[in-house]
């Protein structure tokens, strides 16, 4: 880790916990002027992110997805990225930032405390579809964080009767808003999901030879994506709602989070390593 | 009965619970394989063949349903333009008139159809379509591998540098579809196999392969992730390893073996056990040359770019320490009762060969699942019935807002385009 880059991930790190707690006082307080210090704080933030990743890229002279730490330095940007767009054009999104910008800030952390050493990319990983399969995993778990976070607001403010919630619930929009809104940034994840899956099964003819070979994270990230898949036909075609609606959406965030992260850390018997020349599938 | 069986496999509530059974059995198959030792084979089984198969035709069906309501109800909303309206749900008192209202939406992108009171509004009318592209696109998917699976073959041959090997007779088919019938029969050789370092680190892995059918001759340059296609088969590289030209004579100086060596490779090791003529054997590790920088050079005898082996030397039914000694590269050595000669060495390379007739159709699902979801989710149609009195100046604007996901916002961004503070285009 070059200077510059530690310079800018505490930088960065730091803005994202100020503007968490910023926001989480705007929740508890009301107060506007912690919101609009959240939200700069979230986009100084991300443009250092942004720095982290630039700078690392050139040091390593590949798009950093290449270790733990890298690839939750770009998760972390695009979970930003996306709450911040998100943020835009639903002013309420803020709150739900309490949730995006921690978690931003909790992975930036882990992957700091895993190991920060740049390692070369092997063969396997020297694809054009690196960037697509990659970018697009991340960036459908930074949309269904975004989801999960809106339907944790849902859940809270469900526990009120209509009119009864007190004072700071008020800045939330109606149920429905919440819960629309949060089954649209799942939908949003669920096509880069879908990107990712039909990239990485193109990556894996032309790399193993076979669009599917059952390895543990393709097996889970399938998973995920069939989970979510019912999840939007249970919502849009069977007309699930509310509660057990949003229950089933933060459940199916375990399961995305277990593609992710879990399953290659207890599961080393994975291709996605793509430590080897290239992995027969037998 | 037949009836029957139509009905539930039209029914979403089929293809759902066919998803959901499909997703036990995988995740089952995760808990279960470590028992058995082998996962692999229990997505080979006909039973989880045949769920995916009834997956394809429930969405199949599913699809065509919907695409028959979709068509009839798009032909009769053409014909009925303007609806007599819904009974009206909302109502908002606006300083816009009804001509600046009506501008806004057509800026929002409706398509406005008036007469009578109500004015109708509507906005990509053609979403659902994306639905049936989606489902359709992984009707395509599933089937271009179910055609890779009956049409097609993999299998893997191995060819040292420098040598051609007959296609097919060479090679060991690993799968093979009950209808797959090979090509003509051609030759296919390695020119040349590197292996580039960097660091010590591989950077990458090609090969130049020739394919030669009579006088046609095709050469492809192919490495880790770039396939050779001939044919309608693909080359991939697989693995590699080394050969070492050995030239080994005994203490009279009658030559034993003077033959190029495939070695073997053994947990990370290049290493592989040979047998001479008289009985007795020998093993070899080969130590691979040090990239050019020096660097990555673990093995004590290779040196920059120039390659080692280690020999040993057992005889038939004798124990105890062998003979054993290293060899540099283009350099010879005394051991044992044994002169060894490595004049050079030679890669070889392990090649997937594989026939996927599907591949089309899963590159044109793969399109259509995305190009279909997100036809479906970013262009949502979009239907608003309006009214306006104008009393004093101000527009009573009477309305309904649905879309077909969503109406909640959609009421929402309604709202906001009405209000002539915030709604401001």
């Amino acid at each position: 880790m070059s200077q510059p880059e530690m310079y800018f991930f505490w930088i960065t790190v730091s803005c994202y916990i100020i503007a968490a707690f910023s926001y989480l006082y705007r929740f508890y307080s009301g107060s506007a002027r912690a919101d609009a210090v959240g939200t700069r704080l979230a986009v100084a933030g991300g443009i250092a992110n942004f720095l982290v990743i630039a700078i690392r890229t050139l040091s390593t002279g590949h798009l950093p997805v290449r270790t733990l730490y890298e690839l939750n330095i770009v998760v972390a940007f695009l979970a930003v990225l996306v709450f911040l767009l998100a943020r835009r054009r639903f002013s309420w999104v803020s709150l739900p930032g309490i949730i995006s910008v921690s978690f931003a800030f909790l992975v930036m952390g882990w992957g700091y405390a895993d190991s920060t050493e740049a390692l070369p990319l092997t063969p396997a990983y020297r694809s054009r579809w690196l960037a697509v399969h990659v970018l697009f995993a991340l960036t459908s778990t930074a949309c269904y964080v975004l989801g999960a976070a809106a339907g944790i607001f849902f859940l809270l403010k469900d526990r009120f009767a209509p009119g009864a919630e007190p004072e700071r619930y008020r800045m939330l929009p109606e149920k429905e808003i919440l819960e629309e809104s949060g089954v649209r940034f799942i939908l949003l994840g669920f096509i880069a999901g879908t990107i990712m899956i039909i990239s990485g099964s193109i990556w894996a003819k032309l790399l193993w030879g076979k669009y599917w070979g059952w390895d543990p994270v393709e097996t889970w990230s399938l998973v995920s994506w069939l989970i979510y898949g019912i999840f939007l036909h249970l919502r849009f075609t069977h007309g699930w709602r509310g509660r057990k609606l949003v229950w089933l959406g933060l459940g199916c965030l375990v399961t995305n989070i277990i593609s992710f992260w879990a399953v290659g850390l207890v599961t080393p018997d994975t291709y996605h390593t793509l430590d080897q020349i290239t992995r027969p599938i037998e | 009965m037949k009836n029957r069986v139509i009905k539930l496999l039209v029914s979403s509530r089929t293809a759902l619970g066919l998803m959901s059974a499909i997703l036990v059995y995988i995740l089952a198959v995760v808990y279960l394989s470590p028992l058995t030792g082998d996962g692999q084979s229990w997505f080979g089984g006909w039973w989880f063949a045949a769920a995916l198969v009834g997956l394809g035709l429930s969405i199949v069906l599913c699809t065509l349903r919907r695409a028959v309501r979709l068509y009839r109800a798009s032909s009769e909303e053409s014909q009925q333009k303007n609806p007599q309206g819904p009974p009206a749900v909302n109502e908002i008192l606006t300083g816009l008139n009804p001509g600046e209202i009506e501008d806004r939406l057509r800026r929002k992108g409706f398509r406005l159809y008036s007469g009578g009171e109500w004015v109708y509004g509507v906005k990509h009318p053609y979403s659902s379509w994306g639905s049936v592209l989606f489902h359709l696109g992984l009707v395509a998917i599933l089937a271009g591998f179910g055609i890779s699976a009956m049409f097609g073959m993999r299998g893997e041959v191995m060819i040292p540098e420098g040598v051609a090997v007959r296609f097919p007779g060479e090679l060991n088919i690993i799968a093979q579809g009950p209808f797959y019938s090979d090509t003509g029969p051609y030759l296919a050789g390695l020119r040349e196999f590197t292996v580039s370092k960097v660091n010590g680190e591989i950077n990458q892995v090609r090969g130049i392969l020739d394919f030669m059918a009579g006088d046609f001759r095709y050469q492809y340059q192919t490495e880790i992730n770039n396939p050779a296609r001939y044919s309608g088969y693909y080359w991939r590289i697989k693995d590699y390893g080394y050969s070492a030209h050995l030239v080994i004579r005994d203490k009279s100086g009658n030559t034993v073996i003077a033959d190029y060596a495939n070695i073997g490779k053994a947990n990370g090791r290049h290493h592989d056990e040979f047998l001479l003529p008289d009985g007795s054997g020998f093993t070899i590790d080969f130590l691979e040359p040090a990239s050019a920088d020096g660097s990555g050079n673990n093995n004590p005898g290779a040196g920059k770019g120039r390659a080692a082996i280690r020999i040993s030397f057992t005889k038939a039914g004798e124990t105890g320490v062998p003979a054993q000694g290293t060899v540099a590269e283009a350099a010879a050595a005394n051991i044992g009762d044994y002169q060894v000669g490595f004049p050079d060495y030679r890669y070889w390379g392990i090649f997937d060969v594989s026939r996927d007739p599907g591949e089309p159709l899963v590159y044109l699902g793969g399109l259509m699942g995305i190009g279909g979801l997100a036809w479906r989710a970013f262009f949502i149609r979009k239907r608003i019935w309006i009214r306006f009195a104008v009393e004093n100046g101000a527009t009573l604007v009477s309305w309904t807002a649905r879309a077909d996901y969503f109406s909640s916002l959609f009421g929402n961004e309604v709202r906001e385009l009405l209000d002539d503070e915030r709604g401001k285009v």
